[in-house]
């Protein structure tokens, strides 16, 4: 099998993504995938190839206008789709992710939307880094929806250092 | 791995003459908790697992109210051990039936104990006999505090403790009691009882939790809401319409003995000669008119036995209990004959569990 982008060299990378009940797959060498900034030495450490990549499977047109929060939760890889049949939600950072459908459900079983019980004595500066972290994955994944490998490659790098930062391995479920 | 000896024979949180009740058994809080920065149990890798075991423990053996609890390992707890501690309320069914990375610590006085990576990373419990769920909230408070001193757990200022089902996040608080009540049943008017109960964000279930039949006239009441309400106000809510529903028991029972005396009588005293004389008894049945016996004591039909005892005996029929108790594994049909032998001798000596 050839790679998908320089239809030259032996495709090395697989990643098989189903969405809605389509099936997605890419396949690409490793040098495209190095130059395009999608996978690096580091392949498997903070974010796996299939979170980079996760935007090349939707066609421009839906990518556009669709808010990014519906589709797949960038900290644990968990689509609202698998939260639905579940019930559980894969991470504390899936409530920011599916802020937007959780909130009828919330409305539903809840009283209110509004947190008024125990608070913990600790401040919750480790949780803001990691909401920090989570908006430069939507970003990350929003230049490789626009093909900005650069961009990308960029983001990757402040996540990672981000990320040692906080002194956290940072795997993903979702592997 | 096995269950100490002291864990044989009586279950030990509701060991506690001083807090029997006659309507009200027990009560039980729990905190849904979860470190931050690791996936929900569910989804996590079986490394982050193991992180979320090890960072628990550790927090759990650095506690000053959790500190000397007797730690295990579900995986390690044969069948018979693992339903033991279900049918004491302890763990749930669902770690009963989990495995790998899954844990319980248990406070030797068995009041307080944790639940490693059930749906949440920590599920920490406070169970109490009688009407005491202020006392459990102070205590599983502290013990929270204690596992925060070396655990993050992942909080919003906007939605509160963050829990795997939306269902619990805010206080990730569930707090309930079960109730003991006959008379309402028996005059029909329960259903208009409940009914009230669950229109202020309540709900009512039978004995064995979510999604189990009533059974023996007990019913547990919990709250729902955990987001736009605080742990003070779902507690005084909860005991607020506690009292409310004793009250109106205590009522159904004055005129049940005013206008169906021999009725009540008679239903009492059957159950004692089943309970003094079968050779065969199933769980139901002798959930059922253990229930009889417990509505002779709240009305005054019977001395004996006490309330204390009643709780114990609910507990001592249970598949796993008996099985313990014995020592080796019953097919149903001699659990049944040994469970009828159990309530005899129970109820010939003077009530001695």
């Amino acid at each position: 099998m050839l790679c998908d982008v320089c239809k030259k060299n032996p495709a090395k990378i697989h990643v098989t993504q189903v969405k809605d009940n389509k099936k997605y797959s890419i396949h690409i060498c490793q040098e495209c995938a190095h130059e395009k900034g999608v996978a690096g030495p580091a392949i498997n450490t903070s974010f796996s190839v299939e979170h980079l990549l996760s935007g090349l499977f939707q066609s421009k047109a839906t990518s556009a206008g669709t808010p990014v929060s519906h589709e797949t939760c960038p900290s644990c890889g968990l689509s609202y789709s698998a939260f639905k049949e579940s019930g559980r939600l894969g991470c504390s950072l899936c409530y920011d992710t599916f802020s937007e459908p959780l909130k009828p459900l919330l409305q539903k079983v809840q009283r209110e939307m509004k947190h008024i019980g125990k608070t913990p004595n600790k401040g919750d500066t480790k949780l803001t880094m990691r909401r920090g972290i989570s908006d430069l994955r939507l970003q990350l994944k929003e230049a490789v929806n626009i093909e900005n490998f650069e961009a990308a490659a960029r983001l990757r790098d402040q996540i990672r250092t981000l990320e040692k930062e906080l002194g956290e391995s940072g795997e993903s479920p979702a592997e | 791995m096995k269950l100490p000896k002291e864990y044989i024979t009586t279950c030990g949180w509701l060991q506690s003459e001083t807090s029997a009740n006659d309507v009200v058994i027990s009560s039980r809080i729990r905190l849904a908790r979860n470190i931050d920065g690791i996936p929900f149990s569910q989804w996590a890798s079986s490394g982050d697992l193991k992180r979320i075991a090890e960072q628990s423990i550790e927090a759990i053996q650095h506690s000053q109210s959790l500190g000397n609890s007797d730690i295990f390992s579900i995986e390690e707890l044969d069948s018979m051990d693992r339903h033991f501690l279900a049918e004491q309320y302890i763990i749930s069914q669902e770690l009963a039936k989990s495995g790998i990375e899954r844990y319980v610590a248990i406070r030797p006085d068995q009041s307080a104990s944790v639940m490693i990576n059930e749906e949440d990373h920590l599920r920490i419990q406070v169970l109490i006999a009688g009407s005491k769920l202020q006392q459990a909230w102070e205590l599983i408070n502290a013990a929270d505090d204690e596992l925060e001193n070396h655990l993050t757990f992942a909080f919003s200022n906007r939605l509160g403790y963050l829990t795997a089902c939306p269902t619990n996040v805010g206080t990730g608080i569930r707090c309930s009691v079960m109730a003991h009540l006959p008379a309402l049943v028996l005059s029909r008017r329960i259903e208009k009882v409940l009914t009230a109960v669950t229109q202020i964000g309540l709900t009512v279930r039978g004995f064995s939790g979510e999604g189990s039949e009533i059974a023996g006239n007990l019913f547990q009441i919990s709250n729902q809401w955990t987001l736009g309400i605080s742990e003070n106000e779902t507690i005084q809510k909860i005991n607020k319409i506690l009292d409310n529903v004793i009250e109106q028991e205590k009522k159904a029972q004055e005129q049940l003995m005013e206008n169906k005396r021999i009725s009540v009588e008679d239903r009492v005293w059957r159950a004692y000669s089943a309970l003094r004389y079968a050779r065969v008894m199933s769980s139901n049945e002798a959930i059922e008119f253990l229930s009889s016996i417990r509505l002779g004591r709240s009305v005054g039909i019977l001395e004996k036995p006490s309330f204390e005892s009643l709780n114990q005996m609910m507990i001592q029929i249970r598949p796993a209990h008996l099985q313990k108790r014995i020592g080796k594994s019953l097919e149903p049909v001699e659990r049944d004959e040994y469970r009828a032998e159990l309530l005899r001798d129970w109820i010939a000596n003077g009530n001695s569990v």
